[in-house]
């Protein structure tokens, strides 16, 4: 079991090279349409089931879930992001997929950093608490709904990139492969949504985590913790887009732009946090 | 081969539009041209598009039917001079015919390379044909080759994709901004040939609502009459130039297209109708105008987007060379496909067919005397052997003798048809590829 573990930790970084490259093959040379991405759904489902392997084996032989250390969270973040992408969009418009070559690259890079860096060490030193159901679950909808917010972000990545591109007169592969700007703006939102729902179920699993387990903290201590603080604040933000698209009715390249700025204030909170601690929470 | 085919073709790759403009058929004068070669013996497919006449015509081997003729019945009709338009035909004879007829419904034949259009026209000419009864088992089978050749092409490399020419590369550079066009309202200003062009292709699109403003009211609602027979269902409406300023605040996609030696829109005008938008989606504005009708300096105003006719030639452009470098993939598809019909028209003569029906039946005989060898002694084998074999010849005969009759008949256009009958009754070309 120790040596599938060892062999997958090898080869998910590879796979995931092997299709990004696909994608890219398909983004940036001209194939016909039946020709692109002809195999993609396929191999992203051969690519999760290894993974899903890969994250069952591990968590057999060491005997917890690949949440204890931000390298093991980060082999997590990459299956979901890629699981999201393939359910939400590969599966259903093929065709437009120009996105592929964006995800499956961040998701390659998240694993090639956790393959590289999780180590023996740190895999057998396990904490009670990881064996808590509740636990799991809250770690579990706090990462599909960071790897959520992740796409979104790429998607909005995408929809300023070909903003730029149509302004500046640029109709190469960026204007001829990636998806209509009205088209990545929907699924920002609708990946927003889900980060926000998912986050929320996060959160409220949180509070029943600190109600159930003794930590030996007072309310203030808890609400202060550098992560709690951080995920209220991301859940905020995104709360407000959704809010304000409703409300303001602020569509296109402003929402945009305010739900990116949400993202680089998460991921500027995210390096702070993880800088100042090494734990999950100060807490535990 | 026991048909072959001719053909004569006047197309732009010859012929000036002047020469190609007078020799487009009418309906009825394709009715007439079928029955003409009809009448003759031949079957016959006759395609007249602006960019193209062709008449292909299937003989039979003891037929005389030179092109000649063929050329001679597009110029009768037309009641115009052999000398002076003859020179205009190219001639094919055989497979030059029938990779003719494929390059054509592959669209690599088309003055826009890749247009999809001429594969419909060709189902339509054929639908014609057999409507008029003017083709039978070979044409037939010509045409599903054709067929095949394109949708080959269309699946199999770029070929038709993307916008080829600038009416369109307007209605896919809007689509990139909006790719659901259903909740769009599209203004387009102009009723000239562009500006109907543009709005059909919008219509085509299902566009959620149409208007169209133009100088002269009554020109935009010919135009929208137009449009309306293609789309009935889109709401399509009508206004004057002056009243132009009440409907921009409300378009998504603008598309201008007069001949109006002035700008028809000013930044001011667009100022003023962006700060009374309700929605914060993008205004797309394309100019297709020269002169432009549209002040440059509006492209530079917050959430629009502003194109003008070397914005979109640049799209198409980019999209012609790229169907350009996929034509030796379509020819290499007409070249396996020209090969496959020639095999599949030699495999509909009699004598292959008999033999081959004989084959299988024997093979069949033999294969369930096999199994059955161990259950019999060595007299009742005999006996059975024979007796099958009586049997085989008795089921055949009739259906031999019916195939030899049709050697003997070539005029009958049934003939062919019996002959591919008999080989998908009894599975002759299953193994075909």
């Amino acid at each position: 079991m120790e040596a599938l573990v060892t062999t997958l930790r090898v080869l998910l970084p590879a796979v995931y090279a092997g299709l990004t490259l696909y994608f890219a093959r398909t983004f940036f040379r001209t194939v016909s349409q039946t020709e692109r991405l002809k195999y993609a759904v396929p191999a992203a489902y051969l690519v999760l089931a290894l993974h899903a392997v890969y994250i069952g084996t591990y968590t057999a032989v060491y005997h917890h879930d690949l949440v204890a250390t931000v390298y093991e969270l980060f082999s997590l973040l990459a299956f979901t992001l890629f699981a999201v992408y393939v359910f939400a969009e590969l599966r259903t418009s093929r065709e437009t997929s120009g996105t592929g070559f964006f995800v499956t690259a961040v998701s390659f890079l998240l694993q090639l950093v956790s393959s590289i860096t999780i180590s023996g060490e740190t895999i057998v030193e396990t904490r009670t608490i990881l064996r808590d159901p509740i636990f799991n679950l809250h770690v579990t909808t706090s990462i599909f709904g960071y790897a959520a917010l992740m796409l979104a972000a790429i998607y909005g990545s995408l929809y300023l990139l070909l903003y730029r591109a149509i302004r500046r007169n640029e109709f190469g592969a960026i204007f001829e492969h990636i998806p209509s700007l009205e088209r990545l703006e929907r699924y920002g939102l609708r990946a927003t949504a889900f980060g926000f729902i998912f986050l929320t179920f996060s959160i409220a699993l949180g509070a029943v985590l600190y109600t159930r387990i003794p930590l030996g903290v007072s309310t203030a201590q808890f609400l202060t913790d550098p992560k709690v603080l951080m995920t209220l604040l991301v859940w905020l933000l995104f709360g407000v887009t959704l809010l304000v698209r409703k409300v303001v009715h602020l569509e296109g390249r402003r929402l945009v732009l305010f739900w990116m700025s949400g993202f680089a204030l998460t991921i500027l909170s995210m390096t702070i946090v993880n800088w100042i601690g090494t734990s999950f929470h100060s807490f535990l | 081969m026991p048909h072959s085919l001719i053909a004569v073709s006047i197309s732009h790759q010859r012929a000036p539009v002047e020469v190609r403009e007078q020799l487009e058929l009418s309906e009825a004068e394709r009715t007439a041209v079928l029955g003409e070669l009809r009448e003759l013996g031949a079957e016959a497919l006759v395609l007249s598009t602006c960019n193209r006449t062709e008449i292909y015509a299937g003989l039979n081997e003891s037929d005389s039917l030179e092109s000649d003729r063929l050329v001679h019945a597009v110029l009768d009709r037309k009641r115009v001079s052999r000398e002076t338009f003859a020179p205009y035909f190219e001639h094919y004879t055989a497979s030059s015919a029938i990779r003719q007829l494929f390059r054509v419904t592959a669209g690599i034949d088309s003055q826009i390379l890749g247009d999809q259009q001429i594969f419909a026209q060709v189902k339509e000419a054929f639908r014609k044909s057999q409507e008029t009864e003017a083709s039978g088992a070979f044409l037939g089978k010509l045409a599903q080759a054709a067929f095949r050749v394109g949708k080959r092409v269309i699946s199999e490399t770029s070929l038709f994709e993307g916008a080829a020419t600038v009416s369109y590369a307007a209605v896919e550079f809007a689509r990139k901004i909006y790719d659901d066009l259903r909740f769009r309202h599209v203004l387009v200003i102009g009723a000239g040939e562009t500006g109907e062009l543009t709005a059909k292709h919008f219509a085509e699109r299902h566009a959620g609502r149409i208007t169209v403003a133009n100088r002269s009211p009554e020109r935009a609602r010919e135009l929208a009459d137009r449009v309306r027979l293609q789309a009935p269902e889109i709401p399509i409406e009508t206004i004057s130039l002056a009243a132009l300023d009440d409907v921009l605040p409300l378009a998504d996609i603008i598309v201008s297209a007069t001949s109006a030696p002035d700008y028809v829109l000013t930044e001011p005008a667009l100022k003023a109708a962006m700060a009374k938008r309700t929605s914060s989606s993008p205004l797309v504005m394309i100019d297709i105008a020269v002169p432009r009708d549209i002040d440059p300096a509006v492209g530079s105003l917050s959430n629009v987007f502003l194109k003008d006719i070397d914005d979109l030639r640049t799209i198409v452009d980019r999209n012609t060379e790229r169907r350009r470098l996929e034509v030796p993939k379509a020819e290499a598809i007409i070249e396996e496909e020209i090969e496959r019909f020639l095999s599949g028209i030699a495999r509909l003569e009699a004598g292959p067919t008999i033999k081959e029906l004989r084959d299988r039946f024997e093979a069949v005989r033999k294969e369930e005397l096999d199994r059955n060898r161990h259950k019999l002694d060595e007299r009742s084998f005999a006996l059975v052997e024979e007796m099958s074999r009586r049997m085989m010849n008795r089921l055949l005969h009739q259906p031999t003798v019916s195939l030899k009759e049709v050697n003997g008949a070539d005029r009958d256009p049934d003939a062919l048809s019996r002959i591919a009958l008999a080989r998908e009754l009894f599975g002759l070309d299953k193994d075909e590829h």
